[in-house]
Parts: structure tokens; C-alpha cells; sequence
């Protein structure tokens, strides 16, 4: 098959949590139980919508089916701007109490911002959640991958921090390690000095209204050996002499008719 | 006994064979041994002998002698018809035992001296206008005569185009009377004989001799010429004429599909046993040195190419070979067997694309903790209250297919050892003239040895696998860093090789597998087989009955049955024996 590569994991603008884009995601707990709404914007325009049914549960209780404790929304597949119209994935999803929502964006350049209302009865909505504006609770996750050094920034404070990503070395890149945690309270991060592997996820979390941009301050390149020189003028045919002098035999293969 | 001593082929005809040749020759070409101006040609009246014929001159409506003037009568517009026939015929080579020779040619037969005796018989056909009348119908006058000759043979031509000739140098008509009158017919027999009928003959000895040998145009040729060490060729002796023939050059060019392709005919191999006994009346014997040059030529005939794909465990693979032979040696065994050794088999061209898919290269996924947060949900002394999969980001869509063309040409070294058994077969043809082949028929198995493969093929497969999986991610518009990034993830080459791909250390080997189970090394030893018990026999195959003379107009070709032939090996040649059938 013709290979198709998701390019947009490589792409180099600042990542942002309130713009969440390809590799990056949101953490939401949803405590109460209740009816909800969550609509998709692609900057100011709505570009989709999605219900989510938080039901009570707990650990051992009794029910007709077990409501899920995650549920990952992927906010590309919502989006009707790009023709998913719902196609793409359910936009109904249930969650039990207590449990979490992870946005996040699949593939595609957009960046999108989620909000989630509360739907009463013979009110309005409320607004539980807006991803511009992450609060307690709140784990937002970055893949950086580009090398080099980044600063970190809660637009909403005054935390900063320093992002160094490593420069891949062949055969010393670990999958799947663990991430960086950095904790975003009181106008500060900590920690403000980060050094991650390039893949290697960074988390924060979230005490205070934040909102987290990450902004490639100096890349990292490297230069890259040439193609391997794939010839074979150079090479030279040895046969393999057996203990006695005889020639040793590495396969024999017999012709029956 | 040894017939090669001193030639590459020894060809030996015994005189009771030619004699059966002849009379197979009178039968189908009468014109060739009646004359006169009796006609119709095809059915002459009166004439002195019935002319015997196979069927076949007849429904062809050939004639059945050689229309002439008739002769005229002198001081009258009269003309008279005539007709002289070689009745008999019979050749009979030193010692001499086939007939009986007039005193006039001092008998016995001298040394390498042939002796020939025909019966002529001639008429002349009264016209009825003439005379008085003396009988009710058109009626001839006949006399026989026994002529009797002796002479030697030789060989004329130049090499590639020599022929036998047999030339009279003492001829006889023992009851002629007065000797003027039988001096003056001997002459005019003598030049008959030897510029008229005995090249005839030769010609058909020269077909058994030398045309026998030849190979068809289409398949390769074969330049052959008289030995030059024998103080007599051919020899006459034994009741045989014997001819000492070297192999000056051979070459086969065999085409790769079977000979028999094309033709809508098939032939199917019987063995046919000897229903005669005493000495063959043909015998042929090809030296070892004469073997050799066969076998070189045999060797360099075979080519061997083929490319298609196959599988080998999850690894797609096309492949465009080509091989031929070199080296080896050969051993003729007295039990009749050639044993064959350490034929290389050089591999011109080995060329393999091998299809890898390579993963889709996911990052993410990992579990993360969130009551408290922690990077992972194995949070030291409090543990994790509610635990989150992260959701994980895939450079490709699917996994993709990358293509290592890989060539390995002439860094295999590999050899076939076999022996074989010569044996002769008579093919029944259908739709096809039948045919005697002698076959090499290979003893199986045919054992291929893969002696060793480069040992930088394991290093080369390496650098192109490296290569590709960056052309694919450069063709695919990575970044050098992201490049360098998946590879990272990837593990290094080394890492894919053994562990992605599951690819053994020894990547040669491997590569011998893959090649093994593809089954190119089969379907070498397989076309190896066909080459030898097909396509080789196909070519050196005798057709049953043989042409000893070609069509000539509207005259039948004159072929002759081959009642026999057998084969034998020992250590010093290889023996062919035949018969002619009556």
C-alpha cells in the first residue's frame, strides 16, 4: 500500500491547551450526574456537538450496563466544518460518575476548543467546562516532538517554564516512558526546568485557571548521513572452507523429479 | 576393445546393412537403377525384370525408370525402344565373403578393397511394323549380364563437408563374349558405376556416417572431419567400412521452451529389444575426450532465467533470475552410468525485491494517574485513584509496504552434482515422425550445493533496508528530524532487523532460505532435468525411417528403417550400435 503519513504529528506550531490540536489532550473529570452538551468550536464557529449522559455509579453497584470511566471524544471527528457530520464517530457518549472525558484531535491541522454544558431542567444550560480555561482538576498532555527548546507559558498567570525536547539518538529512544509532570499553581510551574525525550509526553496539571502554550523558541537539526553506500564493487566473495578442506555445504537441495 | 584410439567418433557400416540400404534405395528410387525410352515411365511395357517398388512410388506416381531417346535406327527415320535395368546389386567389403569373385579380379578381395556385383539385364523392343510379324504383341529381347568390380574408398571434401566415395578400379562381365566387345561395355559400366551410381551409394553411407552426427540448424552445428592418424579412413575391413571422424567444433543453442513446442505432436518413449544377431550393421563410438566436448557444449547450452513472486513467512517476494553452468567434471563409469561433479552454477543475475511491512509507528497510550495527578497510575504509597489511557497519535495510517531490491547476483556460489545412465528409447510419435532417442536420464536426486553466500550480502540487506525506510519517510515529506525520530523509535537497523522483522543474525542464510522456499533452486534443478532428459534427446534424436536421400521433384525421399540402436558406456567411451531393418 501506498504509505500515508500523519504529517500533522510533525507540525512545529506552538501547541496550545485551549486550541487543542494533533497530540495533545485534555483531561476533564465530570463529577455529577446528569444530561450534557459539548459543542466543538473551531476558533469562534461552532463546528459540532456531541451529548454525554454522566450516570450514577459506583464501584460494585448494581446496574443494567456499566457506564465507562473514560470516554475519549476525538473533537476532528465532530467536526461538521470538515463534512464528519457525525459519520466519522458516535456523537453520543456516557460516562459514570466521577469519571473522566480526554479530548483530544486525531489527525487534521485544525485546533479546536470544547465546551460542555449542563442541561437542567426548564433552565439554561450551565457551563461546566470550557477547554480555553482549564481549572482544578484539569491534566492537559503534550507530545512535543520537534527538538529543541521551547517555552512554556500559562497565558491565564504567570507561570513559565523551560522545555528542552532531546534530539532523537538511534537505538536510545524509549517508547511509551513515562511523562513530565509539571504542576501549574499559584502563578508558578514546577517544575520550570523540563527535559523530555522527543515523543515523550509532558502533563500538567492544573490547580488554577490555566491555559498552556508550549512555543518553539530554538529548533534543533542535525545533519543526516547520505544513503548508505548500497554497492557491492567493494565486496569480496570468501568461501567458507570447512575443518578437513573440504568445502563447507550451507544448503543442499534436492530435486526428486 | 577400444574404437577410439584414435579419433573422437568411430562410425563402422557392416555390408550386409549397406546391402539392405541399397536394396531399401532400389525400391523407393527405381528410376535410379532403370533406364530406357519404354513408356509410360511410370508403368513401362514390355521390359525385361519387374521393377519392384514400395507403395508409396507408385501413389506419388513417380516414375519408375529413367525416360531416355530411343535408339535410332541408322539410315531410317526408325527408332527402337529400349531398356536397361540394374536387377541385383550388393556390396561386400574386405575379407570379401558376400559373393564370389571372377578369377579376371584375382579373388580373394585384397585388403581394404570393397567388391560389387550387379546384374544388368537390357532389351530392345522389336516394332511390329518392321518385320513380319512374328509374335501376336509388342515383345522384348533380353540378356542379363553378371558384372562384377572391385575398388577402394575414400574421403573427399573439405572438413564440415566431407563425404565417403567408393571408386572402381577392376570391373568384370565374366560371360561376354568377344573380349572388345566386353572391354567396350566395361568401360561404359565402369564410368556408370563411378561417376553415376556409386556416388549414389556413397552418399547414402555418408548419410549413416556423418549426417547422423549432424545437428539441426535451429539448435546448434557440429564441424566434423576425417581423423588423420589412422592410416586407412575409412578403412575397409571386417565386413565393414570404417570411418575415423574428430569433432572439430560444437556448439548448442537450444531455445528455452522444449523443441517439440510448436509442433502439435507428441512422442511417447517405448524401449525396443534387438531381433538380430551378429555384428550391428552400424556401430559408433564417441571417445571420452569426444564426450568432453559435448559435455562443454551440453554445459554452455544450458541457460536458466524465470522471475515471478512468492512468499516467504511475511515477507512478499519478486525475483528476475538467470544462471548458466560452468566447470564441473565428468567421470564415464564402466556400469554404464556419467557421474557429473561440481558444475557451478553461476548466477548472472539474482535479483530480489523483497516486500517488508514496516509498523505504523504509535506513540501515546501510555497511563496516566489523575487522582493524584502522576505520570503513570503506579503512584508510590497512596496508589492511583482513577487511572487514564491517554489516547495514542500513529505516524502512518496503516502499515506501510517498503520494497528492498536487493541484488545478489554472483555472490552465490552454488554447485550440481548428479550422474546419469545413457539409455535409448523408441518414441512413438503421434502426429509426429517416430524417433530414436538416446537419453541421458538423470539418476535423481539432483543435488543442488549452496557452498556460500558473500559475507556482505548481511550488510548490504541492512544499508537497504536503512535506505528505504528513509526514502519512504522522505518521499512521504518527514522532516530530516522527524527521520531521524522514527528511526529513534524504530531502534536502529539492527533492532529492526531482529526484532520488527524478525530476521535472523545470519541475514545470508536467511536470504538462501527465502531463495530456497521461493523455489528458484528447485525449478533450476527442475529446468536442469528437462534440459538434460528432454531437450538434449530431442536434439540428438534419429527419426525412424531415416532420410539417406532428400525429395528430388516430384521423386519420394528414400528413407530407411532403423530397426535397433542401443547404447553402452565404459570408462574409455561411450558405444552406440544399430541396426538397419529390411
Amino acid at each position: 500500500m501506498k504509505p500515508i503519513l500523519n504529517k500533522f504529528m510533525l507540525r512545529q506550531a506552538t501547541i496550545d491547551s485551549g486550541s487543542l490540536a494533533v497530540m495533545s489532550s485534555i483531561i476533564h473529570v465530570i463529577a455529577e450526574q446528569g444530561e450534557y452538551r459539548g459543542i466543538v468550536f473551531l476558533g469562534e464557529q461552532k463546528v459540532g456537538k456531541f451529548a454525554l449522559k454522566v450516570i450514577d455509579y459506583t464501584e460494585g453497584s448494581q446496574a443494567d450496563a456499566v457506564p465507562p470511566k473514560q470516554t475519549n471524544i476525538d473533537l476532528a471527528a465532530l467536526d461538521n466544518s470538515a463534512g464528519a457530520k457525525g459519520d466519522k464517530g458516535s456523537t453520543s457518549f456516557t460516562l459514570r460518575t466521577g469519571g473522566q472525558v480526554v479530548f483530544y484531535v486525531s489527525t487534521g491541522s485544525k485546533e479546536y476548543a470544547v465546551e460542555i454544558y449542563r442541561l437542567e431542567k426548564q433552565k439554561e444550560p450551565i457551563k461546566v467546562f470550557d477547554s480555553r480555561v482549564l481549572g482544578q482538576g484539569d491534566i492537559f498532555v503534550a507530545h512535543v516532538m520537534r527538538p529543541g527548546s521551547y517555552a512554556i507559558r500559562n497565558v491565564k498567570g504567570e507561570g513559565r517554564a523551560h522545555l528542552k525536547v532531546e534530539y532523537p539518538e538511534r537505538g536510545k529512544l524509549a517508547l511509551n516512558i513515562d511523562p513530565v509532570m509539571v504542576e501549574c499553581s499559584n502563578g508558578t510551574m514546577n517544575p520550570d526546568e523540563v527535559k523530555v525525550q522527543s515523543v515523550q509526553a509532558v502533563m500538567f496539571s492544573c490547580t488554577q485557571e490555566s491555559r498552556i502554550t508550549i512555543e518553539l523558541k530554538i529548533p534543533e537539526d542535525r545533519p543526516r548521513p547520505g544513503p548508505s553506500p548500497a554497492t557491492l564493487a567493494s565486496m569480496q566473495k570468501k568461501e567458507k572452507i570447512g575443518e578437513a578442506g573440504q568445502k563447507a555445504i550451507l544448503r543442499k537441495i534436492r530435486f526428486f523429479g | 576393445m577400444t574404437f577410439t584410439q584414435n579419433s573422437d567418433i568411430y562410425v563402422a557400416v557392416q555390408d550386409a546393412g549397406i546391402n539392405r540400404v541399397i536394396n531399401h534405395v532400389m525400391l523407393q528410387r527405381p528410376s535410379l537403377f532403370n533406364y530406357g525410352s519404354i513408356l509410360p515411365v511410370t508403368n513401362p511395357r514390355p521390359i525385361c525384370r519387374d521393377i519392384r517398388t514400395v507403395p508409396q512410388v507408385v501413389q506419388a506416381n513417380n516414375p519408375l525408370i529413367t525416360s531416355m531417346s530411343p535408339l535410332p535406327v541408322i539410315q531410317t527415320p526408325l527408332t527402337l525402344d529400349y531398356i536397361a535395368q540394374l536387377t541385383k546389386g550388393a556390396v561386400d567389403f574386405f575379407p570379401g565373403n558376400a559373393f564370389t569373385l571372377p578369377p579376371e579380379l584375382n579373388p580373394p578381395l585384397k585388403n581394404q578393397q570393397f567388391a560389387v556385383n550387379f546384374e544388368i539385364c537390357a532389351g530392345l523392343v522389336c516394332p511390329l511394323s518392321t518385320f513380319p510379324p512374328r509374335r501376336e504383341r509388342r515383345e522384348i529381347d533380353c540378356f542379363c549380364l553378371n558384372l562384377f568390380a572391385t575398388g577402394g574408398c575414400g574421403i573427399t571434401g573439405i572438413p564440415g563437408k566431407q563425404t565417403i566415395s567408393m571408386n572402381i578400379s577392376g570391373i568384370e562381365i565374366p560371360e561376354l563374349k568377344p573380349d572388345s566387345m566386353e572391354t567396350a561395355i566395361e568401360c561404359y559400366a565402369l564410368l556408370a558405376l563411378n561417376r553415376g551410381i556409386l556416388p549414389k551409394i556413397g552418399d547414402a553411407i555418408s548419410s549413416l556416417v556423418f549426417n547422423s552426427i549432424q545437428l539441426p540448424d535451429t539448435i546448434g552445428s557440429i564441424t566434423l572431419s576425417a581423423s588423420t592418424t589412422v592410416p586407412h579412413n575409412p578403412a575397409v575391413e571386417d565386413n565393414q567400412l570404417k570411418a575415423f571422424i574428430n569433432i572439430d567444433k560444437i556448439t548448442l543453442n537450444l531455445p528455452p521452451s522444449s523443441p517439440g513446442n510448436g509442433s502439435s505432436g507428441t512422442v511417447t518413449r517405448t524401449t525396443r529389444s534387438r531381433n538380430r544377431a551378429g555384428t550391428f550393421d552400424l556401430t559408433a563410438a564417441l571417445s571420452s575426450g569426444a564426450f568432453e566436448k559435448i559435455y562443454t557444449a551440453v554445459v554452455k547450452g544450458f541457460h536458466f532465467s524465470k522471475s515471478g513472486t512468492g512468499n516467504f513467512g511475511p515477507f512478499s517476494v519478486s525475483y528476475e533470475v538467470a544462471a548458466h553452468l560452468e566447470g564441473g567434471s565428468f567421470e564415464m563409469r564402466d556400469d554404464g552410468t556419467i557421474v557429473i561433479k561440481e558444475l557451478d552454477v553461476k548466477w548472472d543475475k539474482l535479483k530480489l525485491s523483497i516486500g517488508i511491512d514496516i509498523p505504523k509507528f504509535c506513540v501515546g497510550g501510555n497511563d496516566v494517574c489523575v487522582l493524584p495527578p502522576w505520570p503513570s497510575c503506579d503512584v508510590p504509597l497512596v496508589g492511583c485513584g482513577k487511572c487514564v489511557t491517554l489516547p495514542s497519535f500513529c505516524f502512518f495510517e496503516d502499515r506501510p509496504d517498503i520494497t528492498i531490491p536487493i541484488d545478489l547476483s554472483g555472490l552465490i556460489t552454488s554447485e550440481v552434482s548428479f550422474s546419469a545412465r545413457l539409455e535409448t528409447f523408441y518414441g512413438v510419435g503421434s502426429g509426429v515422425p517416430n524417433r530414436w532417442q538416446i537419453v541421458a536420464v538423470p539418476t535423481l536426486p539432483l543435488d543442488l550445493d549452496i557452498i556460500d553466500i558473500a559475507d556482505t550480502v548481511g550488510d548490504l540487506f541492512k544499508n537497504l533496508v536503512q535506505d528505504a525506510i528513509d526514502d519512504l519517510l522522505k518521499s512521504a515529506g518527514a522532516p530530516d528530524w522527524a527521520i531521524d525520530l522514527i528511526n529513534g523509535i524504530l531502534g536502529g537497523i539492527d533492532h529492526i532487523i531482529q526484532v520488527i522483522l524478525d530476521i535472523p543474525d545470519d541475514i545470508g542464510e536467511w536470504l538462501i532460505d527465502m531463495i530456497s522456499q521461493i523455489g528458484i533452486f528447485k525449478s533450476l534443478l527442475n529446468d536442469l532435468y528437462d534440459y538434460i532428459a528432454v531437450k538434449i534427446p530431442a536434439a540428438l534424436e534419429i527419426e525412424d525411417p531415416f532420410q539417406v536421400l532428400e525429395k528430388d521433384g516430384i521423386l519420394i525421399p528414400v528413407k530407411i528403417p532403423i530397426e535397433f540402436i542401443g547404447v553402452n558406456v565404459n570408462s574409455h567411451e561411450i558405444v552406440i550400435e544399430g541396426d538397419v531393418g529390411n
